[in-house]
């Protein structure tokens, strides 16, 4: 009777260890989960930016975009186009227009993307600049490139 | 009138009764005679049913020939496949991109007569709906996945 009693009490012993385990688990897993922004930046090379469009692939680590802000000038202060699906995938198309006077002619954060990163694994984004617009709607050449933000 | 159709048929017994026996002397018809008659019906009678197919046919043959051809001009005279399959392809460059939407954007900006296939909403005016639909026409992601 005692033998029986004991092995069910080291039976609850090591169940109440291990669910104890798989909490701390999940504490890391929340410890890895964080938020970061990127910025999104265009060098018109001197010439007045009027439209952009621009795809952004998360080719590297787990990321969860969960919002889009316009940029740092006026013209495109605006959050631009987007996809919502896009926030289920790691890929997005972002475009936007400004038919303001004003318009950036150097290089200019032009949207903020707000991403979730969960796990250790680096973040390694790639941007490709599909088209950019001068005033006069016709194609030039610009330069996009990604950096991290501060909030 | 009654009296007239008498009058009329009120002939001379003699003449009456030669007449009647005119006609009850029977013709003899030999049945050869009779085979070629009849064969020679059908033969006609079958020529015409010919001539009544080909005229249906014919008729049939010009409609036909008119569909066609009435078909054939819509096609000729219709848009191009690509420009109805891209509305908003507004400077025709085959593909849909935010440089259509600004095209559109500038146009409603600078208060420009704006050509009517500008409306891609189909709402009947050219507006900020049509510079969104092409937008985000252009930012679409198909299947939501990396590509």
């Amino acid at each position: 009777m005692s033998r029986r009693l004991f092995s069910i009490i080291a039976c609850l012993t090591v169940a109440l260890w291990l669910s104890g385990g798989s909490s701390a688990d999940d504490s890391n897993t929340t410890q890895t989960s964080r938020f970061e922004a990127v910025g999104v930046y265009i060098d018109p090379h001197g010439k007045p930016l009027a439209a952009y469009q621009c795809e952004l692939i998360a080719e590297q680590g787990d990321v969860t975009l969960v919002g889009i802000q316009g940029g740092d000038h006026p013209a495109f202060s605006q959050p631009p186009y987007y996809d919502p699906h896009a926030l289920l995938s790691h890929r997005i198309i972002l475009a936007a227009l400004s038919t303001a006077a004003n318009l950036p002619a150097a290089k200019t954060r032009v949207a903020t993307l707000m991403v979730r990163v969960s796990g250790t694994l680096e973040p390694k984004y790639v941007a490709r600049l599909q088209v950019a617009a001068s005033a006069d709607a016709k194609p030039m050449d610009a330069e996009i490139t990604t950096s991290g933000v501060n909030p | 009138m009654s009296d007239e159709s008498d009058r009329e048929l009120d002939l001379p017994p003699r003449l009456k009764a030669e007449l009647v026996a005119l006609h009850a002397q029977e013709v003899a018809v030999p049945p050869h005679l009779d085979r070629m008659i009849l064969s020679a019906a059908r033969i006609r009678l079958s020529r015409r049913r010919r001539v009544v197919a080909i005229v249906r046919w014919g008729f049939a043959a010009a409609a036909a020939a008119l569909v066609v051809l009435v078909l054939r001009v819509n096609l000729v005279h219709a848009p191009s496949a690509p420009q109805v399959a891209q509305a908003g392809d507004i400077n025709h460059d085959g593909r849909v991109d935010i440089l259509d939407a600004y095209i559109v954007a500038r146009g409603i900006a600078h208060h420009d007569p704006l050509p009517a296939q500008w409306d891609v909403n189909g709402d009947g005016v050219v507006d900020q709906k049509d510079v969104d639909f092409i937008a985000n026409q252009a930012v679409h992601v198909s299947g939501g996945t990396v590509q």
